[in-house]
């Protein structure tokens, strides 16, 4: 008996020149693979003892996990994964730290790249389109949900790690430790996405400025209410007025009591598609999205999407999605800076740290990190913010058991076009960067919060009072009411693009709020049309005939007959009041 | 190989035939006006010939199509501003983005291309993340992909009017790392005789066919459908490869 060995330096040990008694040759291979083995487990004690102190876990729990980690890895040491995700801080530190943790302690070398979401989605849409494995992982919005399960080409969780990935998949991976999971599991009851990072849309306000003597005096003279945080649309535009159009300066700078942005550019789809219609109260309860209709006004009925437009019982041109846009463009043309009107998402993502701005009705925490550095005229010099987060307003049309705003669930999505193997490895590392060992590390770095006991620590704890009211709101049930985009939508690329086409002509003016819904809820009408031509795995629209809007806006629900008054009585109510709000 | 023989053999002429014909607009009225820039191994210009991946993948896809075109190589800046105002003009290859997404309407993914880090084989010189290649001076091309993608992240750029200058630069030392897909790096290194280290392959991106606003639908649709169909045989496959030869 001889053996013939190759390993990664390409050294053989060729069967007819060299012989060696097979115990030595048995000796010598155990040997060398214990010597790899230790090594990686030295690797791991490193790690651990360095970067991932701040763990739920205990340094033996931690050590405990990654062993589990090396040995999975075993047969997939020689690979190079890909995966791709968008640009934010969390997933920097997946891509700059966190897959150097990962090789040094399995071998499996990672490549995760990073690009802006729409070229994320551009990139998952084209390996599904064309069936080529551009990467093996995707890290993409669970708005997508209602595409994946439909598509038949993204991997079922469930299914895999009760499968084919059963050897892959991570004893201590808790999965009900997860807030997201509700976001990321199909009306078929299956989960098809793992969160890897989660942030909402909250109401963003200076506290410093709204707890002035003075201005809260002002305030209350002329609106006949106090200057707190505001629970409904009517308090939000009394408060942009007042800055804007009252008090204009503060400490010898113009300020504003409002901050958005209009440029037509895709970034400009996000800011309606991200919930903002179901702010105004524009479609049905249920958490996390209205049924039978979303906040994108397309009503489902099983699970099939029935139409967007009023006339096919939609809601998307309703009287309560015309207010929405109105409000939005109004606000934006009378409160915000003049140059607001020609940003997009990223420009206009700076203008709140600079400290010109009272408020911001819609505002992502993913920008909490970087408005705590200390240099910027927002945070104190201990390092605090001046500001605070708090629950987004309502609009007139909205009712308790609806959703209230936004959240995005960045999630692992494995397609069916990528090779097992290398799905498996890939699978590794999504559970790596989320593992307990890792994701209380994570979280303080990105403030993307995805686990329940990460969130309920008491590292959470000692550092709540420097991110403005985060830790209180992912603490809180209310952090329910704020979800991704839901099922009902049942090609997100194909159908996003809508938005932003044809809400730039009301936002500069050329339409009407009403004739642009009317044109978009008739073009998404039509893509529906076209994608259930083109068939899907499941649940393909069918779309209702129309009829007179009457009919539809008569019935119980969405889509909501016209508010004789859409600015009722503005209604505030102080931070720390609404904290306990949210203590559900 | 020698379909792909014949094949290029044939877009040759074809692309021959068309930049020598000279009849009246009025009878190409429906012609397609595909512009693209030299760039080797993409669209390398001989006389009147023109050959490069991205010129045969863009002939083949009209030709499936079944629509009438013609190719020319110019200057990326007019390039860009003939197809921002001319009819039935597309450029080739873009890189799709949101700041370009409402200018044009597209047809995507041409191809798929892999940007990665390069240096001289025996450099010291150790890269496994982006983070990683921040100390260093990083040679790229003016108006790539790398290049706006680097200098939006903050890295040290130098860069070149022509990729072809970059091999030579890190040679003399003149820049640390070279950043530029794996076909230009393994067609520009071998035509020079220099010996690359990959580093890190960092980004991927989708070159797109980037059409004018006022394309039609339903020829959007047709090139939509012959594009499916060459990833789905391999020809854009069989294309890439015959420049890795």
């Amino acid at each position: 008996m001889c053996i013939s060995i190759r390993y990664s330096l390409s050294y053989r040990w060729k069967c007819n020149r060299i012989r060696m008694p097979v115990t030595l040759v048995l000796a010598l291979f155990t040997a060398f693979f214990s010597a790899i083995s230790q090594a990686d487990t030295q690797n791991a004690i490193r790690w651990i003892d360095s970067e991932f102190q701040d763990s739920t876990l205990t340094r033996e729990q931690q050590l405990k996990e990654m062993e589990w980690f090396i040995n999975a890895a075993k047969p997939f040491k020689a690979l190079t994964i890909r995966v791709v995700s968008e640009r934010i801080d969390t997933h920097w530190y997946e891509a700059n730290v966190l897959t150097k943790a990962f090789q040094d302690i399995t071998g499996i070398k990672v490549i995760h790249e990073i690009t802006g979401e729409d070229d994320v989605v551009k990139k998952l849409n084209t390996q599904m389109s064309i069936n080529y494995n551009l990467y093996d992982a995707y890290i993409n919005d669970s708005d997508l949900i209602g595409t994946h399960y439909r598509s038949g080409k993204v991997m079922a969780l469930d299914d895999f790690m009760a499968g084919e990935g059963k050897d892959v998949t991570l004893p201590t991976l808790d999965i009900n430790d997860f807030m997201g999971l509700s976001f990321t599991t199909a009306p078929d009851g299956k989960l098809y996405q793992l969160p890897d990072q989660q942030f909402a849309n909250l109401y963003w306000y200076r506290h410093d400025w709204f707890s002035r003597p003075k201005l809260r005096k002002q305030f209350k003279e002329r609106y006949g209410y106090e200057l707190d945080v505001p629970v409904n649309w009517s308090a939000y535009e009394d408060i942009a007025e007042f800055f804007t159009v009252h008090v204009k300066e503060l400490d010898g700078h113009k300020v504003y009591g409002h901050m958005d942005y209009g440029k037509k550019d895709p970034s400009l789809g996000w800011r309606f598609s991200d919930a903002w219609l179901s702010m105004a109260g524009t479609g049905d309860k249920g958490i996390p999205n209205g049924l039978p209709v979303d906040e994108w006004g397309i009503r489902v009925e099983g699970c099939h999407p029935v139409g967007a437009s009023v006339s096919r019982g939609g809601a998307l041109n309703g009287p309560a999605a015309v207010f929405a846009i109105t409000k939005f463009v109004d606000w934006l043309e009378k409160y915000a800076p003049p140059s607001a009107k020609n940003m997009n998402f990223t420009q206009a993502g700076a203008v709140p740290g600079q400290g010109d701005i009272a408020q911001q009705i819609f505002w992502y925490t993913a920008f909490t990190a970087a408005l705590t550095d200390p240099k910027l005229p927002v945070t104190s010099a201990d390092g605090t913010p001046k500001w605070r987060m708090a629950p987004s307003p309502r609009g007139p049309y909205w009712e308790k058991g609806m959703k209230l705003g936004y959240q995005d669930a960045g999630s692992w999505t494995f397609l069916t076009s990528t090779p097992l193997e290398r799905r498996k490895a890939a699978w590794l590392y999504a559970q790596f960067v989320v593992s307990k060992t890792v994701s209380l590390r994570k979280t303080l770095v990105g403030l993307t919060p995805i686990r329940i006991s990460d969130i309920e620590s008491k590292k959470m704890s000692d550092v709540a009072h420097r991110y403005g009211g985060l830790v209180e709101f992912y603490r809180s049930k209310a952090r329910l009411a704020w979800s991704p985009t839901g099922s009902n939508v049942p090609d997100y690329p194909g159908l996003s693009d809508l938005w932003w086409k044809n809400i730039a002509p009301a936002a500069d003016r050329s339409l009407s709020a009403k004739e642009a819904m009317d044109k978009l809820a008739t073009e998404m009408d039509t893509r529906l049309q076209h994608i259930a031509d083109r068939g899907l795995e499941r649940c393909a629209p069918k779309l209702n005939p129309e009829r007179a809007e009457s009919y539809w806006l008569n019935q119980p629900g969405a889509p909501k007959p016209k508010l004789k008054d859409e600015k009722p009585q503005g209604i505030t109510a102080p931070y720390e009041d609404l904290l306990k709000s949210w203590e559900l | 190989m020698s379909n792909m023989k014949a094949y290029c053999r044939q877009c040759l002429c074809t692309l021959l035939m068309c930049a020598l014909c000279g009849a009246s607009s009025t009878a190409f009225a429906n012609r397609f006006i595909l512009l693209t820039e030299e760039l080797p191994p993409y669209a390398i210009s001989e006389g009147n010939k023109s050959s490069g991946v991205s010129v045969e993948i863009a002939a083949l896809l009209f030709e499936r199509a079944g629509l009438d075109y013609e190719i020319k190589i110019m200057p990326w800046k007019r390039a860009y501003a003939s197809t921002l105002q001319a009819k039935n003009t597309c450029l080739f290859p873009v890189q799709r983005n949101q700041e370009r997404e409402a200018s044009f309407r597209w047809v995507s993914p041409l191809f798929i291309t892999q940007v990665g880090f390069y240096t001289l084989r025996n450099s010291s010189i150790q890269i496994r993340t982006l983070e990683d290649a921040k100390p260093y001076q990083i040679g790229t091309y003016s108006g790539s992909a790398s290049t706006q993608y680097l200098q939006n992240l903050g890295f040290d750029i130098e860069s070149a009017e022509k990729d072809e200058q970059n091999p030579l630069k890190l040679t003399h030392r003149r820049i640390d790392v070279w950043s530029t897909d794996t076909l230009s790096a393994y067609y520009l290194s071998k035509q020079r005789n220099i010996h690359l280290e990959e580093q890190m392959v960092y980004l991927t991106t989708l070159r797109a066919l980037a059409c004018n606003l006022n394309t039609p639908e339903d020829t959007l649709l047709k090139l939509d459908a012959a594009l499916k169909s060459m990833y789905a045989d391999g020809s854009i496959d069989t294309i890439t490869k015959h420049y890795l030869e």
